[in-house]
C-alpha cells in the first residue's frame, strides 16, 4: 500500500548513501598517487577495487580528468567545452536575473 | 569530503563570476562522469551543458544539508538517467534480487536483520533527512576506522556486500576466503559497530527507533 506521505527520496539504502555520500572514496591526492604508482600495499589494492570492480563513477571521473590533463592532445576539445558552457550558463543566468 | 570554497549565496544571486568559478572547478569532472555512461564526446558535452543549466535553475532551492559536489553530481546522475530513458537504453544490468540483496540494506536493518523491506517503511520527511545524514556520518566514521587500521580487505568486503549488493558466498570466492562464515562474521561485526555508532548519534532515542526496542541487539 502506498503512503502519500512517504517521500520517495527517503527510500534510501545503505548502498545509495554509501555511493552518493562518497563514503569510501579516496581523496583525489590518493587517486593521483595511485595513478603515478606511488600508492602501495592494501591501500593500492583497495583503490584498484574501488575504481575497477566497484566502478565508482566519481573517482573514475576524477581519474579520467587527471589522465586527460596529462594528455595534451585532449586539452583543446575540453577548452572548447569550457567556452560553450560559459556562453550557455551566462545566457541562463541573464534569464534568471530578468 | 572537503567543504566547497564556492559561495552559495553568490551563486543564488546569479553572480556571473561565481558561476564561472564553479564551472571551471567542476566541468571537467562532470564531463568525465557523463562520458563514462555515454559513448561519444558530443553527448557527454551536451549532458555537461544540461547539468550546469539545471544547476542554475535549481540553485535557488539548494538544500544546505548537501554539498555542492553532491548537488552537481546528483543533477549529472539524473541527466544520464534521463538520457538513457529517452533512448530506451538500459543503464545498469539489474542484480538478481531475492530479498537478501545487500544493496537493499536499509536503516532498520541495522536494528533487525528481519526488518521490513524498504518499500514498507514509513518515515517522516524531517526524520528521514536526519537519518540519512547520521547514517552517512556513521558509515564514514567506520570506514575511516578501517582505513586507519589498514583493514583494507575488510573495507573491500564491506563495499562488495553493501554497495555492490553481493552475497556472502560470492564475497568468499572473490576474496579467497575459505569459509563463507568468515564473511558473515565480518558483516556481523560491521553491523554491530554501526549499530553502536548509531546509538551514540541518537541519545534521545528519537532517530533509530528500532535500535531501542526491547530485544534489539
Amino acid at each position: 500500500m502506498k503512503d502519500p506521505e512517504i517521500d520517495p527520496q527517503l527510500l534510501f539504502t545503505v548502498a545509495s548513501v554509501w555511493r552518493d555520500e562518497r563514503i569510501s572514496c579516496p581523496h583525489p591526492h590518493l587517486l593521483q598517487s595511485f595513478e603515478q604508482g606511488a600508492l602501495t600495499g592494501g591501500a593500492a589494492e583497495f583503490v584498484r577495487f574501488h575504481l575497477t570492480e566497484s566502478q565508482c563513477p566519481y573517482c573514475n571521473a576524477v581519474l579520467d580528468d587527471l589522465r586527460a590533463q596529462d594528455d595534451l592532445a585532449k586539452a583543446p576539445a575540453l577548452a572548447d567545452l569550457r567556452d560553450r558552457l560559459l556562453r550557455s550558463t551566462v545566457a541562463e543566468l541573464r534569464r534568471g536575473r530578468a | 569530503m572537503p567543504r566547497s570554497p564556492h559561495d552559495i549565496a553568490r551563486l543564488q544571486r546569479m553572480d556571473d563570476a561565481a558561476w564561472a568559478e564553479l564551472q571551471d572547478d567542476y566541468f571537467r569532472r562532470i564531463y568525465f562522469y557523463c562520458k563514462r555512461y555515454v559513448s561519444d564526446h558530443q553527448t557527454a558535452e551536451d549532458l555537461t551543458q544540461d547539468v550546469f543549466l539545471g544547476a542554475v535553475r535549481g540553485i535557488a532551492s539548494f538544500d544546505a544539508s548537501y554539498t555542492l559536489d553532491q548537488f552537481l553530481f546528483g543533477i549529472a546522475k539524473n541527466r544520464v538517467i534521463d538520457h538513457y530513458r529517452k533512448h530506451r537504453l538500459t543503464l545498469v544490468p539489474g542484480v538478481a534480487d531475492d530479498g537478501a540483496d545487500g544493496s537493499q540494506l536499509w536503516l532498520d536493518n541495522l536494528a533487525h536483520d528481519a526488518a521490513p523491506a524498504p518499500k514498507d517503511q514509513v518515515v517522516h520527511k524531517e526524520d528521514g533527512g536526519r537519518q540519512r545524514r547520521v547514517l552517512a556520518d556513521i558509515l564514514r566514521q567506520h570506514v575511516g576506522e578501517l582505513w586507519q587500521a589498514g583493514e583494507f580487505q575488510k573495507l573491500m568486503i564491506l563495499e562488495y556486500l553493501f554497495v555492490l549488493g553481493r552475497r556472502n558466498k560470492e564475497a568468499a570466492t572473490r576474496f579467497g576466503v575459505a569459509d563463507e562464515k568468515t564473511i558473515a562474521g565480518i558483516k556481523f561485526r560491521a553491523l554491530e559497530r554501526l549499530r553502536g555508532l548509531a546509538r551514540q548519534f541518537d541519545p534521545n532515542h528519537s532517530l533509530f527507533l528500532g535500535l531501542w526496542e526491547p530485544g534489539a541487539r
